[in-house]
């Protein structure tokens, strides 16, 4: 008897820290978003009076306005990235997924110290590095890279010797396909999801990406977050809340997709994010 | 289009070429830069990379910024572990309608950087923040306004910013307990407390460990909600910012941001020792 009301106890005691952390996260999101289209007045939110006429589809429109180059830069930083994520991390996922030599434990290693190393750390000696790469963003790409690459190596690598991946490709081997064209035409395809996820988390880093943007960016590099940084302590609050809600407009979606098709992936990003 | 047959060679795996441009990247974007905060820290004469060094622990001013940095994300990590475990195994071990829905606001965090995370903060307990308005219109006080400029304010933003790192992970490591070992405990008459204190608590240790080693990175490194929030309470970040950007200080923002590198890279590799120690004893063993 009370073995059971014990059980009962921890799990709604589990379920009430549920409801209360998804509490914590939804609150501020939900003012913000309700104060991006609503009067701030009505949220209790501010005690500034506002023009007459005054209308929210222009708040979205303002931060455009203001912002519209940083947005688009963030978006054509954050493919590029997710491209030489690409490029550069599915061979190395593959090759660290069949090599158990040295080599590849040394690369594993040096791929994940990164993570462990504070963004403006990175910033600081990326610029006394290449000083004269600053002005064309290389740094700044350079920058989201180094962190995007592990989460992206991590799920490429899950997918890729995952399943019968191994499997397909002896079959193929054993019918005369050389590396390069098992790599492209059977590991590949095969491991699509995995790759797709590691492409959607790095996307989400760069999007977001602070730390080591805040340093390295110049005015005409600086991407979305550095112009939140710029919203939050210039502009009044429906501004600022439009422009959050911009970035949560691409974020959501990316993180939304990314549990749909890897819970497991998407956990690992919590484990090492 | 040559098919070639290489058995010999395809048994030993792909060619060293295929990790060669992820090497050279890490040793271009990484190594040379962190060759670079050694030398820059260390460039005005013999010795003077020991000093600079030292020099951020003598001066109060950093070492008061560095001792924010420590002890608020080894307080902040605790919590978002204690805070998270519970609803993490219910995530893991049960189906409920809205799972779905609740992991996927639960991590929406991830993507934020910490000057978002410092917004939020000022919108929900700032000096005409959210929960202050309904504290007036309930209760006729402001309970709670402008906390968000104190450091409860900046502990609960970063707090925020760990919950879905806490929580994902977590869940996974529940998700990968092994079941049995709770029912043989059960069916050896142990009871709910009983098994999750000495069974359920010890084989999560390793995942905790490592938990908690990320959680403290990324609130070390983060600084954007202090940027925001804070007027006094000053992390070694935003100091090394300044004294790189204000102050032309090379030297003294690179010994900053090589001892926010040193404490953070001796964290991990501490935590990956015992979560890899504690793994080979207890989960496997």
């Amino acid at each position: 008897m009370r073995r059971i009301s014990g059980a009962r106890l921890r799990s709604g005691a589990a379920a009430l820290l549920l409801v209360l952390l998804l509490a914590v996260v939804a609150a501020p999101l939900a003012v913000v978003v309700a104060g991006s289209v609503l009067d701030p007045r009505a949220l209790g939110l501010t005690s500034e009076t506002w023009e007459k006429g005054s209308h929210h589809a222009t708040w979205f429109s303002y931060v455009l306005s203001l912002y519209g180059r940083h947005l688009a830069r963030s978006a054509v930083l954050a493919v590029c990235v997710v491209a030489l994520a690409f490029a550069i991390g599915a061979p190395a996922a593959y090759g660290l997924s069949r090599r158990k030599d040295a080599a590849a434990r040394a690369l594993a290693v040096l791929l994940d110290v990164p993570l462990a190393v504070p963004g403006l750390a990175v910033a600081i000696g990326l610029l006394l590095a290449y000083p004269r790469a600053r002005a064309s963003g290389a740094t700044l790409a350079a920058g989201h890279l180094l962190y995007a690459l592990p989460f992206f190596v991590r799920a490429a690598g899950n997918a890729l010797s995952g399943g019968n991946v191994p499997e397909l490709e002896e079959a193929a081997a054993v019918s005369g396909a050389g590396r390069w064209q098992r790599f492209r035409r059977v590991v590949l395809p095969v491991a699509r999801p995995g790759l797709l996820a590691g492409a959607l988390m790095a996307f989400t880093i760069s999007w977001g990406e602070f730390n080591v943007s805040f340093l390295l960016a110049t005015p005409t590099t600086s991407t979305f977050p550095s112009a939140l940084y710029l919203t939050y302590t210039t502009n009044s609050f429906p501004v600022a809340a439009a422009a959050t809600t911009l970035f949560l407009a691409a974020a959501v979606p990316a993180l939304a997709v990314l549990q749909r098709i890897a819970s497991p992936e998407a956990a690992r990003f919590g484990e090492a994010a | 289009m040559t098919a070639r047959f290489r058995t010999g060679n395809d048994a030993m795996g792909p060619s060293a070429a295929w990790l060669a441009p992820a090497a050279l990247f890490l040793v271009f974007a990484f190594v040379v830069p962190f060759a670079a905060l050694l030398r820059a820290a260390g460039s005005a004469a013999p010795g003077a990379l020991a000093r600079e060094l030292a020099g951020v622990w003598t001066h109060p001013h950093t070492r008061r910024a560095l001792a924010n940095g420590l002890a608020l994300s080894a307080g902040v990590s605790l919590a978002a572990i204690l805070l998270c475990l519970p609803p993490a195994g219910l995530l893991a071990r049960r189906r409920f309608p809205g799972r779905g829905a609740a992991r996927l606001l639960l991590s929406v965090p991830l993507a934020f950087s910490g000057v978002i995370v410092g917004f939020l903060a000022i919108v929900m307990l700032g000096r005409v923040g959210f929960i202050p308005a309904v504290a007036t219109a309930l209760f006729g006080r402001p309970l709670g306004a402008g906390l968000a400029y104190a450091l409860p304010g900046l502990f609960l933003a970063y707090l925020f910013f760990e919950i879905p790192r806490a929580v994902l992970a977590l869940e996974a490591a529940f998700a990968r307990l092994d079941p049995e070992l709770d029912a043989a405990a059960r069916s050896l008459g142990a009871g709910a407390w009983q098994r999750f204190f000495r069974v359920t608590l010890p084989a999560l240790r390793p995942a905790i460990v490592a938990t908690f080693a990320t959680t403290f990175s990324v609130s070390l490194g983060s600084y954007g909600a202090a940027l925001i929030l804070s007027r006094r309470f000053s992390v070694l970040p935003v100091e090394a910012y300044q004294e790189f950007t204000a102050f032309g200080n090379d030297a003294g923002a690179s010994a900053m941001a090589l001892w926010l590198a040193a404490v953070s890279i001796a964290v991990s590799a501490a935590a990956r020792r015992a979560a890899a120690a504690g793994r080979s004893a207890g989960e496997r063993g």
